[in-house]
């Protein structure tokens, strides 16, 4: 299992807010990426790839739909990690 | 982890050159492979220009006999694995467990097209039993391994003009699987009447010269061709001290399910995307598109502005090999991927020729008339189908 790091969401918040050009003050657990953000299929798997290179996992394409929130997002990366 | 996938065999036959070499000078040089048909009579068709290969001898690569006896698509696509079968100098393509993955859109389609002539005129009766035998599609597959005599198993895509990529994705995969050591990939077409009509019928088809991204442009001119690239895992080419042109990171597919004939911009940028992220790779990563250009109105506004969704950061270099050797159908991709190989191999994008007049609708870098040098380490290869059946492939410079 690799390690986890305590400030996972934080680190998570940053990476999907420089890929979508965002303030991470904005990204809550609670904030939807499709209806709030305004994210698209293209811009979602470009925070897949920053996603994948910066934790060095590899998230299915199956599993992008199921990415809506932040904090799914957090429960994913965690969940991948764990499983390394 | 994935396995590094490389390139370490080309071969192409194009009307613009037999053999890698020939094919990149003439490709960097802009030369045009764009003559009047003369393989069947073009009277009452709205265009008489094609892409044909008048230079090529199947004899030169195969026994006169077996030449006589196969369609032309296989001749071709013989030809193309021959010659990068040489090209990747010291592969035992015999020894080692061998597979072979083809592209096409029409398969045997001049057999299909004597067997008509020959109904038509005459009556079932006067129907070549050769013909008959020779025109089912996986043939061209077939005949390949027939003549090279590998036995691993073979596959044969008929998503058309974006079947070579799927081909080589095919490859790509088996390797990843352990499914094979050795692949042979790419694809295949040869100058058709039929495609050659229909694509007239459906006024898709310039009347002169293919002008892709052009404002005037006026549709696309029919060609014929092959290419053949050898993939196999970097340690097997490393084992040997291959020459190896590129690595493959990953490849992309999609279908727009919108419409058969007009691509639809989403789907076509989620088949780029989707490619970005089986490679791994950041937008702002991609130096090179080889697009699929065809030169229609539909085809190079919906590419175009696919392009400049995806790649919102800047404006990525982009050109149509089609502007030179026309639509080679099937092949098409397969010639791509050959070009970007050998893009990031020499530092040069290939131009798009004959552009006369930027379209606002197609507002993309096309790299026009000249090529271009630059660092080139990553390119993408687009082949868009009709159906809606999309492909993109992603080539690196091996680090």
């Amino acid at each position: 299992m690799a390690n986890i790091p305590d400030n996972l969401g934080e680190q998570l918040v940053k990476v999907i807010a420089d890929a979508i050009g965002r303030d991470p003050a904005e990204l809550k657990p609670e904030v939807n990426f499709w209806n709030d953000l305004g994210v698209d299929s293209i811009k979602a798997i470009e925070i897949v790839v920053a996603i994948e290179r910066n934790f060095k996992v590899s998230i299915r394409d199956e599993q992008i739909p199921q990415i809506a929130t932040v904090g799914q997002a957090i429960d994913i990366v965690k969940k991948a990690l764990e499983k390394k | 982890m994935k396995k590094r996938i490389v390139v370490t065999g080309l071969g192409v036959v194009s009307s613009i050159g037999i053999g890698k070499d020939a094919f990149w000078q003439s490709l960097i040089q802009g030369k045009s492979g764009i003559s009047k048909v003369e393989s069947f009579d073009t009277t009452g068709q709205f265009n008489h220009n094609g892409g044909e290969i008048k230079n090529f001898k199947p004899e030169q690569f195969l026994n006169r006999r077996k030449a006589k006896i196969m369609g032309r698509a296989s001749q071709l696509a013989i030809a193309a694995a021959k010659l990068a079968i040489g090209d990747a100098a010291g592969i035992d393509i015999n020894k080692a467990v061998t597979s072979i993955c083809i592209g096409t859109t029409g398969g045997e389609s001049q057999e299909i097209e004597k067997m008509d002539s020959a109904w038509v005129k005459g009556s079932h009766h006067n129907i070549d039993s050769w013909s008959v035998i020779q025109y089912p599609v996986n043939n061209i597959t077939s005949n390949v391994g027939l003549e090279l005599k590998t036995k691993g198993p073979n596959r044969t895509f008929t998503t058309a003009c974006a079947a070579g990529n799927y081909a080589i994705g095919c490859g790509f995969d088996l390797l990843q699987e352990d499914k094979t050591e050795i692949v042979i990939a790419g694809g295949s077409d040869a100058f058709s009447y039929l495609a050659f009509t229909g694509f007239n019928q459906l006024g898709a088809v310039a009347p002169e010269k293919c002008q892709p991204f052009d404002k005037n442009r006026r549709g696309m001119i029919p060609g014929e061709g092959a290419g053949m690239v050898i993939l196999e895992t970097f340690e097997s080419a490393q084992k040997r001290k291959a020459h190896i042109y590129a690595e493959i990171l990953g490849y992309g597919l999609s279908c727009d399910a919108f419409h058969m004939t007009n691509p639809q911009v989403e789907g076509v940028a989620e088949c780029m995307a989707s490619a970005l992220k089986d490679a791994c790779l950041y937008q702002q990563e991609v130096d090179y598109i080889c697009a699929h250009g065809t030169g229609t109105k539909f085809n190079d506004r919906a590419e175009s502005t696919a392009i400049k969704k995806v790649f919102t950061e800047r404006r990525v270099p982009v050109s149509s090999i089609k502007s030179m050797i026309g639509h080679t159908m099937g092949a098409a991709s397969a010639i791509g991927l050959i070009s970007c190989c050998l893009a990031v191999k020499n530092n040069i994008a290939p131009p798009t020729i004959n552009y006369e007049t930027p379209d606002p609708e197609c507002d993309i870098d096309c790299i026009p008339n000249s090529s271009r040098k630059l660092n080139i380490d990553i390119a993408l290869n687009n082949g868009f189908a009709f159906g809606g059946n999309n492909s993109c492939l992603v080539v690196s410079k091996l680090k």
